[in-house]
């Protein structure tokens, strides 16, 4: 076990190093003068421009800037905003908690309802329900996010007044407001994932289901939930743990444009303002952040696979 | 005799055949728009403006007065080339590295395959988006950011395949004869790998056509005045309370669209996987 884990904790690590090559790439593939953007009309002054191109490290080779770029940002500097000239870390701590509230409440919302609307998928397998189930999936999957948030504002906000349109409010200022406020974004950010989370635990109870250890317990005669919840439910929920893990991808992304939409002083919000700005260090820093978040996330999910299911770790972590 | 088993099993299911019927009829609106558009798409007619759908404007027009159906035939092109472009550039990338990977293994693969793994590890959305920006708006530019975030998933899938055809007899013979790396993978691997592939890339058309309207929605995918489906959406926004049409029929169109690449995208995979067609 000790081995799997150092194995994937190293692999881990080359990863987020790419992550960072990518990222800091992402300076060299913008046509024009970086300096220039960051200086805007001041541009003109050729000594300043000069001082800047230094300053931001633009005149020595690519390797050497990210060399230094990955040390910054390792020492908490995570370089000045182009457009607005303020440490990037500044901007990104004052967002992060808003995003990390929506991200884990949906989170929650997406693995609560997924599962439930597994089970109930596969117990009514081909019937009715499992076919709606299925539908909706489909839709939760195809849907635009940004056309499901309009709808629902349009449906639950100005229709019916319901909920608020737009806004946050912290929750610790004042909680049921709060949640009244969350509930549509979170929901929608939570859709894609929800609409996964039940196909695969549809799919794999029903692997499970064929599995001869089901059968045996169906021929005692126990009942009907007693196999779900006690024989099926356990192993069924393995592979879930696999998409669980993706969800967090999903969950960050569809935070972008709910946070748009729904006006939320995130940091989805802050990228998509960057990216109409061409402000390339905060995209630079939110993407490395938000990856060091799913790839720990996917390293986590990988060792619970490890404990949960012997049979991987020996094929992966013992060739 | 085993194209008609093909087919029995793709239109199995009635939805995939109304989902075909759609994209059939998507597909024929993007190539003869400029024929079935009752107006210019980018004539802006101040007197006419958000006109309610009526008879001469079937779908009624924008806040510039600017017709919706003539704009959502159009938007039907855009949104269909950007789509079949990018899901081209990501599968030939995809495929290409793939069989790299696969086949010369150690270092290459190494490379390669973290490579795509750290490209997964970044969401497609916020991956588009930053290529999108890094490299500016162009038609060019979009389909190339939203074709880059296919290819990991593809690399993977070539790769998977490659290294189980790599060990078959037939490649053992063409390298023992002397035939060189180039021409073998060309000639016995690409042919023998390049199903699955070409069943990935059709469905991951329905995402490409999402990531390019999300842009749009965004405002940094398709530029004004063109008439993308998520431009149409966020200009409509501002009107969701007098005018909910006006987001909610391109919003409408794309989950449509998407959903019938989904659905059809799934039902071929299924016909074209004996063990799955077997059990149905």
């Amino acid at each position: 076990m000790g081995k799997y884990i150092a194995k994937r904790v190293a692999q881990a690590i080359v990863v987020m190093f790419l992550v960072t090559i990518i990222s800091y790439a992402l300076i060299q593939i913008m046509p024009g003068d970086a300096a220039v953007i960051y200086l805007g009309s001041d541009a003109a002054d050729e000594e300043l421009l000069a001082r800047t191109r230094a300053e931001l490290n633009l005149d020595k080779p690519f390797i050497i800037q990210w060399v230094l770029w990955v040390k910054n940002f390792m020492l908490g500097d995570f370089g000045k905003s182009f457009h607005y000239h303020l440490p990037v870390k500044d901007m990104i701590m004052e967002r992060l908690g808003i995003t990390f509230t929506l991200g884990l409440f949906a989170l929650v919302i997406s693995v609560t309802v997924g599962i439930l609307l597994g089970i109930a998928a596969a117990t009514h397998r081909n019937k009715f329900w499992d076919n709606v189930i299925n539908v909706l999936a489909n839709i939760g999957i195809s849907a635009p996010s940004f056309w499901i948030s309009l709808l629902c504002i349009y449906i639950f906000a100005l229709h019916f007044k319901l909920l608020p349109v737009q806004g946050y409010v912290p929750p610790d200022k004042d909680f049921g407001d709060a949640i009244r406020h969350m509930i549509l974004p979170c929901f929608i950010m939570a859709l894609p994932s929800i609409a996964t989370m039940t196909r695969q635990t549809r799919a794999s109870i029903l692997d499970v289901l064929n599995e001869d250890y089901v059968r045996t317990a169906r021929s005692k005669g126990l009942k009907k939930n007693v196999i779900l919840f006690k024989h099926v439910l356990k192993n069924a929920l393995i592979p879930v743990l696999t998409v669980l893990g993706m969800s967090i991808a999903s969950l960050f992304g569809g935070s972008v444009m709910v946070e748009q939409i729904f006006n939320i002083p995130g940091m989805g919000q802050m990228v998509t303002t960057a990216v109409l700005n061409r402000d390339i260090p905060i995209i630079q820093a939110y993407i490395v952040i938000i990856s060091l978040v799913i790839i720990l996330s996917a390293l986590l999910v990988d060792i619970a696979y490890g404990i949960v299911d012997p049979r991987i770790r020996i094929a992966k972590g013992e060739k | 005799m085993k194209d008609k088993l093909f087919f029995s099993a793709l239109f199995a299911k009635k939805i995939v055949i109304v989902c075909t019927v759609i994209l059939g009829l998507f597909v024929l609106a993007a190539v003869f728009a400029p024929v079935l558009a009752p107006y210019d798409p980018a004539a802006i007619s101040l007197k006419d403006k958000e006109v309610a759908p009526c008879l001469a404007h079937l779908l009624g027009t924008d806040s510039l007065g600017r017709d919706v159906l003539s704009r959502m035939l159009y938007g039907a092109r855009i949104s269909l080339s950007i789509s079949l472009v990018s899901v081209l550039i990501g599968g030939i990338s995809g495929m290409v590295l793939g069989t790299l990977a696969g086949y010369f293994g150690g270092v290459v693969d190494m490379v390669i395959s973290r490579c795509a793994d750290a490209l997964i590890s970044i969401p497609p959305i916020i991956l588009t988006i930053a290529i999108g920006t890094a490299l500016g708006q162009s038609t060019l530019n979009i389909m190339i950011a939203v074709g880059i975030s296919s290819i990991p998933g593809n690399i993977r899938m070539m790769r998977a395949k490659v290294l189980s055809v790599k060990e078959r007899d037939f490649v053992t013979a063409a390298r023992v004869i002397g035939e060189d790396n180039k021409w073998i993978m060309l000639r016995h691997l690409i042919p023998n790998c390049i199903s699955p592939l070409i069943i990935s890339v059709a469905m991951s058309l329905g995402g490409a056509i999402m990531a390019e309207a999300t842009l749009s929605f965004l405002g940094i995918g398709i530029q004004p005045p063109n008439p993308a489906w998520g431009t149409m959406v966020s200009d409509g926004m501002r009107y969701l309370e007098t005018k909910p049409y006006l987001a909610l029929i391109p919003g409408f169109a794309i989950m449509i669209i998407v959903l019938s690449f989904n659905i059809v995208g799934d039902a071929l995979r299924d016909a074209l996987d004996p063990r799955i067609r077997g059990n149905s």
